[in-house]
């Protein structure tokens, strides 16, 4: 046990100094201060990794080779479970990832969603093994009533190609796969967050949105948390603040909270919420919660 | 193993940081049964107490998590309470109910 512990510091370590990892890192930093306009522009960024195989099947290679010297996961790759791609994010700055993905030809046809989401990202995959895994390009087109999702038909990837997509119009979904397909995939959150957008399969037609916001999916277990615990007013000064977060589900979630914690202090902010919120869904949350509040609210002395 | 299925009842709270400290200075090695049940006291006791994990999702909620997405590499229901790389770490799993608000 000390052994392979003190082996995947080792690895994760020399990992870490290598020369290309600290470039790509420096890279992908670079663009938190100097953003890209699109998808393209981020293709362009990584082109001299992209453009070189070699360097692109040794640097797999060596993700491989220092996962495989660590079994206790020291070097932090950090695992990305999807529905369809598995993967492992090789590197992570604050804005971009970089993920050695592994699609699953026997279990990706029963993976298929009902909804396709448009992440606020851009992104760029190399293929690195194609397994004859056919992909559907899916772009959004404006409509009368809504922007609508429309999908091209399906083709086949070949090994080595590079696809970028800009998620705030555009997404790749997978279909089929004759084999195991390996995807070098590089991310880039786009700054400020779009909402994510999950539209029908069929239809096109958009079904639901939310902020996707890493940070907020980890504060939405813990809003309940001191309640639970019998502290919820503790926690008021906190659901005040979150209850005009920029996330829809959080700011309503936190008010509920909130509503707990001191419903006095947060109906005159329930009440703003009803007229006020930008999020339909929110407004009427708050409008419905208002009128069950009011008829118990305190009135005002008579004399 | 024998006895690793007890539940403790009895067990004297004990604060974050002294069962952090407890565990660096015992040694935090779990590899054998009776490391596990060496450890199952001091965890009991941490279990006790029933305020160290509010306070540190309150600590958690008033940076909007900041901390927690830049140095905890599992998903949102993970709280990663204490990592000392390449030893051991802690963390708290929040699994929702089907019918809790957050998993609708």
């Amino acid at each position: 046990m000390a052994r392979a512990r003190a082996a995947g510091v080792t690895s994760a370590a020399a990992w870490r100094a290598r020369v290309d990892v600290q470039a790509l890192v420096a890279a992908l930093t670079r663009l938190e201060t100097e953003p890209v306009a699109d998808a393209q522009g981020f293709a362009a960024v990584l082109q001299p990794w992209l453009t070189d195989q070699r360097w692109v099947s040794a640097f797999v290679a060596q993700g491989c080779a220092t996962l495989r010297d660590d079994p206790l996961a020291a070097v932090q790759f950090r695992l990305v479970q999807g529905r369809v791609v598995h993967g492992l994010a090789l590197l992570a700055t604050a804005m971009a990832d970089v993920t050695l993905g592994w699609v699953d030809s026997l279990t990706l046809p029963l993976a298929r969603d009902p909804y396709i989401t448009l992440l606020s990202n851009l992104s760029v995959v190399c293929v690195i093994r194609a397994g004859g895994l056919m992909v559907q390009h899916r772009q959004l087109h404006p409509a009368p009533d809504g922007d609508r999702l429309h999908s091209l038909p399906p083709r086949m990837v070949s090994d080595g190609e590079i696809i970028a997509t800009d998620g705030r119009h555009e997404c790749l979904t997978m279909q089929s796969a004759a084999s195991d397909a390996v995807l070098l995939r590089f991310n880039l959150r786009l700054t400020p967050p779009l909402p994510e957008r999950a539209y029908d399969a069929d239809s096109g037609r958009l079904i639901k949105c939310g902020m996707g916001d890493d940070k907020v999916s980890r504060m939405m277990p813990l809003l309940s948390v001191p309640r639970l615990a019998g502290r919820a007013a503790a926690a008021a000064i906190h659901l005040a603040q979150l209850a005009s977060h920029p996330d829809p589900i959080l700011r309503w979630t936190a008010m509920r909270e909130w509503l707990v914690a001191d419903v006095w202090a947060a109906v005159p902010y329930l009440r703003t919420m009803a007229i006020d919120d930008p999020d339909a869904g929110v407004r009427h949350a708050a409008a419905a919660t208002l009128a069950i509040l009011q008829p118990t609210e305190p009135q005002p002395c008579p004399a | 193993m024998p006895g690793l299925n007890r539940i403790v009842t009895d067990a004297q709270p004990i604060g974050f940081d002294e069962f952090i400290a407890r565990l660096d200075e015992g040694g935090a090695a779990l590899d054998c049964a009776e490391a596990v049940e060496a450890r199952a006291d001091l965890l009991a006791r941490l279990s006790a107490n029933r305020d160290f994990l509010v306070d540190i999702a309150l600590t958690a909620l008033k940076d909007e998590c900041a901390q927690q997405a830049a140095a905890n590499g599992y998903g949102g229901q993970v709280m990663l309470l204490h990592r000392d790389e390449g030893r051991f770490f802690v963390r708290a799993n929040f699994w929702p109910g089907l019918d809790d608000p957050v998993a609708r």
